[in-house]
């Protein structure tokens, strides 16, 4: 899983690249708010994000605000790693919409369990995304083919809502679902058709 | 070095816990790591004329926000190493620019700059892989 880590704190990078890498991760690493708020908005932005509070350029929880209010990133799993050690900044993050928040100086074990949890939460999400994102196209083709449809008695034409122009039956559900004909006589019809063919 | 080697290295690291910092608790959280930990430290050392930098010149332009920015910088840096000195100086220094004041602002950029060499000092010694502190 790609992890987005933005720290202006050098040591602190190289220590969590290196780290990262070890737990099977593959880090993005930035050193300010700017460039870590440009990966966010790349196409395919990490699901985990691991942010400092205080950096040049956009500040941690300005960006985990941002994450909150976009339908895009909002799924996304932030873990603020900081400095700012109060009850009121602790508060203050969690409110910004960080998922977990962590001080500085942290241990290394509990960091990568929360990571750990981060990842099982982010991959859900996705997979809950998916699922949703395809029942949503499953609807709509169920409410394309709900409702009232006017059929002809005889040769099974349905009236289309946009003027009086009938359409065979296999093409209107062709065009208002996923479904897919194949054409063949059933034995009812055959000798009919034999006559109606001179055969 | 692999994770066990590495492990194994860090029984041979006797470090002295000194206000200036505290390298056997760093490498404990680390769970062992002493290569990792010395990595760490030179990255500091190779940071740490930067961080000041910054710090001196938001003093000189008496920016309080820049200043409040640049001794958080140091004190985030610093309390990995568990540098105490150099922390409390600069948690000192980042209360005074949250609150607008920076009279002392000067005299407490000098002591933060003697914290902070005395712990450049020790970690220059322990990423050279000397022990920490001495």
């Amino acid at each position: 899983m790609r992890v987005l880590i933005a720290d202006d704190d050098a040591a602190l990078r190289h220590g969590l690249r290196v780290q990262l890498e070890r737990w099977g991760y593959e880090p993005i690493v930035c050193a300010d708010g700017t460039s870590a708020r440009e990966v966010l908005n790349s196409p395919d932005p990490p699901p985990l994000v691991i942010l400092d509070w205080s950096m040049p350029g956009d500040d941690g929880v300005t960006l985990c605000r941002e994450i909150r209010s976009n339908p895009d990133l909002r799924s996304l799993y932030v873990v603020l790693l900081t400095a700012h050690d109060t009850r009121d900044q602790m508060v203050a993050g969690l409110s910004g919409g960080a998922d977990e928040y962590i001080t500085k100086p942290f241990d290394w074990g509990v960091l990568r369990a929360r990571i750990q949890t981060g990842a099982r939460i982010a991959a859900l999400q996705q997979s809950l995304e998916q699922r949703v994102q395809e029942l949503q196209q499953a609807l709509d083709i169920v409410k394309q083919l709900s409702g009232l449809l006017p059929i002809c008695s005889y040769c099974k034409r349905i009236r289309k809502d946009d003027g009086d122009y009938w359409q065979q039956l296999e093409s209107y559900l062709s065009e208002h679902s996923e479904a897919e004909f194949s054409h063949s006589v059933c034995p009812d019809c055959f000798d009919r058709a034999k006559r109606d063919l001179g055969l | 070095m692999s994770d066990d080697a590495s492990r194994g290295a860090a029984h041979h690291v006797r470090s002295i816990a000194t206000s200036t910092c505290d390298c056997d608790a760093f490498v404990a959280r680390l769970g062992g790591d002493v290569t990792l930990a010395r990595e760490m430290a030179q990255a500091f050392v190779a940071h740490a004329p930067s961080l000041l930098g910054a710090l001196r010149d938001a003093v000189a332009g008496g920016d309080a926000d820049a200043v409040l920015r640049a001794a958080h910088a140091i004190k985030g840096a610093a309390v990995n190493f568990d540098a105490v000195d150099t922390v409390a100086v600069a948690a000192r220094l980042e209360y005074m620019a949250r609150e607008g004041d920076l009279a002392g602002a000067v005299a407490l950029v000098e002591r933060i700059e003697a914290a902070a060499a005395q712990l450049v000092a020790a970690l220059r010694a322990f990423g050279g892989s000397s022990p920490c502190g001495s």
